[in-house]
Parts: structure tokens; sequence; C-alpha cells
């Protein structure tokens, strides 16, 4: 009777339906974003995710962090080693699949706190492995996924935003409005012109284009950092070497000399990014 | 038999239907031990009864055999194969 082996779309499920019971018995407010936690009106096919992805709200992230390790998940990839942004903390478990602990969502320039307010306030609920989760609306499952497309370097597509009637796209027009999203918004769905004069208006046109490399990221992070401090942090992150992520390339925790030598090699990717551009090899 | 059976609370489930997939099998996790079972044919459909409402054990069998499904769980019967959802601690009985 016993499963050794569930399918990964089924344990994407059930695994949603375990971080929904840790967040119940934690009192901490989640919600439970992508994958099976979008509606099936909002995705072209039938999902096929392997991971599954939770938005914690920022004021009830420790004790969710507290219950999850109770509960046995082990961190796989902390805030600040996974993507540029920092948004999620990645989990893992010998039952369970993946898990992306989101404690915020890139794009929206609204604090943290207040996203997370704003879509709890109109949140609803889905079954998901036959239990009661709680997921954004219908616009905040439409926003969530067009802000995921627009950090994808068009490898994804608008989906939801696609397959939304008028007046849901409306709606979720108004939601990015009030999340301060409507950039990286309009950079998913070809609308990214309009905001030529937004001030994350480089990020999010570095992280939509298809033809962009390491140096255009780290210059359109520098140009949409808000403060010298926040710029001063931009560039000290650029030269920092992840370990994590060095760790999982060579299948084993680095050596100092590694970390040197890819230290180095950042270096002079960054050089040579430079020389191409100056060279004219680079539109 | 005796009882009447309802999925356990701390169980979450899944099976072929809602992911799309023509698979006559399910996935059940018990959500406090992290402990994942499979049932498969006549068992799923004997969970999917279940989960349905249908936890009389006498009408199980009815409803099984009005499907036309060969259900056949061994020495034990049915009632064995209850006995060991509920051993596991994914139906209980009310």
């Amino acid at each position: 009777m016993t499963a050794p082996e569930v399918p990964i779309w089924a344990l994407v499920h059930l695994t949603h339906a375990a971080l929904q019971r840790t967040a119940d018995r934690a009192g901490a407010d989640v919600l439970h974003i992508k994958g099976p936690a979008t509606r099936s009106s909002l995705r072209t096919g039938r999902h096929d995710s392997s991971d599954t992805d939770v938005l914690v709200r920022p004021a009830h992230l420790d004790r969710f962090l507290a219950a999850l390790a109770a509960d046995g998940w082990t961190l796989f990839t902390g805030f600040e080693e996974g993507s540029p942004f920092g948004h999620a903390a990645n989990y893992t478990h010998p039952s369970w699949t993946y898990a992306d602990v989101h404690r915020k969502l890139p794009g929206p320039l609204l604090d943290a706190d207040e996203v997370f307010d704003v879509l709890w306030r109109d949140r609803e609920h889905a079954e998901i492995g036959h239990c009661r989760c709680t997921v954004p609306s219908l616009a905040g499952q439409v926003v969530v996924q067009t802000l995921h497309a627009a950090r994808s370097h068009g490898s994804e597509h608008a989906d939801a935003w696609d397959l939304s009637a008028p007046e849901v796209q409306d709606d979720a027009r108004a939601l990015a409005r009030e999340l301060k999203a409507e950039t990286p918004l309009a950079a998913a769905i070809g609308e990214l012109d309009a905001h030529r004069d937004a001030p994350d208006h480089a990020l999010w046109e570095y992280w939509s284009s298809s033809e962009s490399d390491r140096l255009d990221e780290w210059a359109a992070r520098y140009r949409s950092a808000a403060g010298v401090a926040e710029r001063w942090r931009v560039l000290r992150q650029a030269m920092h070497v992840n370990r994590t992520h060095l760790r999982i390339r060579l299948g084993h925790e680095p050596t100092p000399f590694e970390v040197f030598r890819e230290q180095c090699a950042r270096i002079a990717h960054g050089a040579v990014s430079v020389l191409r551009r100056a060279r004219g090899h680079r539109a | 038999m005796t009882g009447f059976y309802s999925c356990s609370p701390d169980v979450a489930w899944v099976d072929g239907t809602d992911g799309g997939r023509p698979e006559s099998t399910v996935w059940i996790a018990r959500l406090d031990t992290a402990e994942l079972y499979e049932l498969r044919e006549a068992g799923w459909l004997v969970w999917v009864l279940i989960a349905e409402g249908i936890g009389d054990p006498d009408r199980i069998a009815k409803e099984a055999a009005d499907l036309g499904a060969a259900i056949d769980f061994g020495e034990h019967g049915l009632q064995g194969f209850l006995d060991g959802l509920e051993r596991r601690g994914m139906i209980v009985r009310r």
C-alpha cells in the first residue's frame, strides 16, 4: 500500500496541503501561489510544476520557518542565495517536494507587508489535495503569474493575462496599480514603453528581455536602486560569490580556492562584457 | 459489516482526475506523519466512494458491483481492506 514514488505533479498537490497544515498549526498566514493554486482557467494546459510556492505574511515568517523546521523541512537555499531579488528560500523534506517560501513578491514597489495585506484582503480558498488552502483572488493570481512571466527573460508567457476576460484584466491592472507593480506587469504584456520614465523601468527591461547578460542585470539593478545604500548593496552583491550556487554546480562544498577562482571568473566575465560592448558586438 | 467510514481529517489526497490524467490511482498523504500511500484500481474506487460520502461498507460493495468493478481484496475481503486503511490512519470510523 505504500507509495515509494508519487508522481511529481501529485506530490506538488500533497505538499501544498502539508504546507497549509504547517501554517495553520503555527498560526501563520500564507497564500499558495502558482501551480495548482492557480485556477485551471488561467493555465494553457495541465500544470506540471515540480515545486510548491507559498507567500508568507512577513510578520509571520519567523514562526512559519520555525514550524517548517519542526515538521522536518531543511533549508536548501536561503533568501539571499536564491534569486537576485532575495525573495524566496527553498526547503526540502524527505516526503514532500521542494517548497519555495516567499517573503515577498518580486515586482511591487509597495512594502512587502502591505503587498501581503492587499492580497490577503481579497483572498479566496482552493481545494488542493482536497484540503482547504488560501490563495490570492482571481486578479491576484493573474498578477502573480504575470509578474513571474515578467522576470523570465521571455521564457514564460503571460498566459494568465492572455486567458483572462477583459474585466479580469481590468481588475488585475487595478491591483497592480495598488501594489505599485505597474511596470513589471507592463513588461510582461508588452506595454513597457509606456513606463519609460518609471524608476524601475531599467530593471524590468532587463528581466523581460531575452538578450541580456549579467552585466545588464547588475546595471539595471544599480539604476533601479533607490538611494546610495541600496546602490552600494547592489555593487557588493555583484562581486559576491554565491556559495550555494557554487556548491550545487560543483557537487561539493567549495574550497577557499574554488571560491577565489569563481570570484576571479566573475570579474573577468564582467570585463569581457564591457569590452564586447565597447567593441560594438552588442546592440 | 459494521461502521461508517470517512477520510481522516489528517490526510490529503489526489487522484488522476485532479491532474487531468486518466489514471485510476490515488495518492494519499498523512499530513501529520508525512507518510505517503498509493491505491490503485479497486483500492482507488473504494477510496473515491468513501471520499464521496459512501462510507458504509455494504453500500461500498453494492456501488462497486453496480459499476461492474471486480473487487478482490483477498482472504479478509473488503472489511479487511478497510481495517488496513483505518489502521494506517487514512480513514476514520464514525
